[in-house]
């Protein structure tokens, strides 16, 4: 069933890549994309257009589906919720408003958003973990405490945009999430990071099991509890900061793809980690073509469409009581 | 040797002294029964055993070893815990859910001990069943057998039957006992008095963080003692079945 499912997830996110590919407004063929991605093609603006522009793209939204699918298992598991979510919880906006900070302060250098980014998500998280790991917080306050950090941080955002009208458009990116300027070089920084957070994250699959258990269980099982939450967290928090600092705030994949994942393949990680990436991928690509379908001119933010996608489902969740704890 | 023990144990919570210079022993192989008042450390006490607190001052020991010197992995082969109003909230199968216990092993059971602890408590029929379907009777047997088949000689248990009925008390009360008979240490926090005095060879009586009373049951739970902790009268009824007077609260 995994690998069925696994292999189901793949090609979908390979034929709406390629579907994606031929999206624009300099109507490229599928043909033709066919024709110059395997270097058959001789049309050097068709060239620049896929390979410089649409093709990084693409990338970078499969490579950040697959980290924010996977952050969220993360952070599901860690604080034993299944809505935590990077984005749910403020982790996403921290880290954006480390950016905007940065801006305003005129350090915003390549290397620089990303360094900005993690210490707003640092900061966010360790309130989260503070809080979330307490002993007797119930799950209904560590949600509050994240959607209140998602408060603090978004007016932060926006006193940045009004004291720095300069810089309104740049802040204004990180609040809403886009791939419209994605870079080779994004690319090649997001494979790197994709392979520092899913390989560890792959590894410490059974430890992500235990950590559903009540704390004294997997205490006395064995689990050195606090050091993998602290690990465990920092990776993620550490590939979230990344996907914001290059693309802005995008909600809910992390949410929405555990979710499916797990509903389909049960909880055990072994099982549901690699699809929750895959469902991550196809999500956020998903989520990005329509993007740049939806309006008849320009295109909107992605952060848009995860949100539309997402907020329903974190509704029906809290509705339907799916988890008792919750 | 002891099974557990306590030297000048002193902690509790960030903002809560519980314990202040606890000695306290515990013999090995028997059924023992930790009871007291609402708030006097019952569940606490066990915390410092499998290292969910850590002392600040003095030291606790499992089978011989100091906590502190061990790693999780290495307590974890020397002890099980079942916790008070345990659950899994996410639908494992119980054999997933089962095969947890086997974590400091990592994840190996050559000896089939999933299975043998499975089969002591009666579940082996639950294999494949979520445990998110399950019954509080078989969800309780399931974390006993989660924490059995990780090979320790003590087992911990916090009020292990708290919201259980009456049958399904008696199931899993037995099946503890069957457990201590084989030489297992089982240290278990009970509230009720009748269950302690049925079923525990010693009792502990705690009282606000101290050890007011610690030896044979029908020594400890008596109506000094009861009266002394709980502040309140008790009088003695003779049970057939059993054979022996049991002290019973007087109600009204």
């Amino acid at each position: 069933m995994r690998k069925r499912l696994a292999l189901a997830l793949a090609l979908s996110t390979l034929l709406l890549g390629m579907v994606s590919l031929t999206l624009g407004p300099a109507g490229i063929s599928l043909s033709d994309t066919l024709l110059n991605l395997t270097g058959r093609s001789v049309n050097a603006s068709q060239q620049y257009i896929i390979f410089q522009l649409r093709l990084p793209r693409v990338l970078t939204a499969i490579l950040c589906g697959t980290i924010l699918g996977g952050a969220g298992a993360v952070f599901q598991a860690v604080l034993r919720n299944p809505m935590a979510d990077p984005f749910v919880l403020g982790v996403s906006a921290g880290a954006s408003f480390g950016v905007a900070l940065s801006i305003t302060l005129g350090y915003s250098a390549f290397l620089g958003l990303p360094f900005s980014a993690l210490l707003g998500a640092l900061a966010t998280t360790a309130l989260i973990f503070l809080v979330g790991t307490k002993h007797k917080v119930s799950q209904t306050t560590l949600l509050l405490t994240g959607v209140a950090a998602n408060y603090i941080l978004s007016a932060g955002m926006t006193l940045l945009m009004f004291l720095n009208h300069e810089q309104y458009d740049r802040i204004l990116f990180w609040t809403l999430g886009s791939f419209t300027s994605s870079t080779w070089a994004q690319v090649l920084f997001m494979v790197l990071c994709v392979l520092l957070f899913i390989v560890p994250m792959r590894l410490s699959h059974t430890e992500m099991d235990m950590l559903l258990l009540d704390e004294g269980s997997a205490l006395a099982a064995g689990l050195p509890l606090q050091k993998i939450r602290i690990v465990l967290l920092l990776l993620a928090t550490f590939a979230v900061a990344t996907c914001v600092a290059f693309f802005g705030v995008i909600g809910f994949i992390g949410l929405m793809a555990p979710h499916m994942a797990r509903l389909i393949l049960g909880p055990k990680h072994s099982k549901m980690l690699l699809p929750t990436c895959l469902f991550g991928s196809f999500l956020l690509l998903g989520s990005d073509t329509l993007a740049r379908l939806l309006l008849p001119t320009g295109e909107m933010p992605v952060g848009v469409i995860t949100s539309i996608l997402g907020a329903p489902l974190f509704i029906w969740m809290l509705r339907k009581g799916r988890y008792a704890y919750v | 040797m002891y099974s557990l023990e306590a030297r000048g144990l002193t902690g509790g919570y960030d903002k809560q002294e519980v314990f202040n210079n606890l000695d306290l022993a515990v013999p090995k192989g028997k059924f023992i029964a930790l009871t007291g008042p609402n708030g006097s450390g019952k569940s606490t006490l066990l915390k410092f055993f499998y290292k969910e607190l850590i002392p600040t001052k003095g030291t606790v020991h499992i089978g011989g070893s100091e906590v502190s010197s061990l790693t999780q992995k290495n307590l974890a082969r020397k002890l099980g815990f079942v916790p008070q109003n345990g659950r899994i909230d996410y639908d494992f199968s119980v054999l997933e859910a089962v095969s947890m216990g086997r974590y400091a092993y990592g994840g190996h059971d050559e000896e089939g001990s999933i299975e043998q602890a499975m089969r002591d408590c009666d579940i082996l029929h639950l294999t494949h069943k979520r445990v998110t379907e399950l019954s509080g009777g078989e969800m309780q047997r399931v974390l006993l057998a989660r924490s059995l088949c990780q090979q320790g000689k003590v087992l911990l248990l916090d009020e292990p039957v708290n919201h259980l009925d009456v049958k399904h008390q008696r199931t899993m009360m037995n099946l503890l006992k069957r457990l201590a008979e084989k030489n297992l240490s089982v240290i278990c926090v009970l509230h009720d008095l009748l269950l302690v005095q049925v079923y525990s060879d010693e009792t502990i009586l705690l009282k606000k963080g101290s050890v007011f009373a610690n030896g044979p049951t029908e020594e400890v739970i008596c109506h000094d003692n009861l009266k002394a902790v709980y502040n309140i009268d008790a009088h003695k009824i003779h049970d057939p079945a059993l054979g022996r007077d049991l002290w019973m609260p007087t109600w009204y």
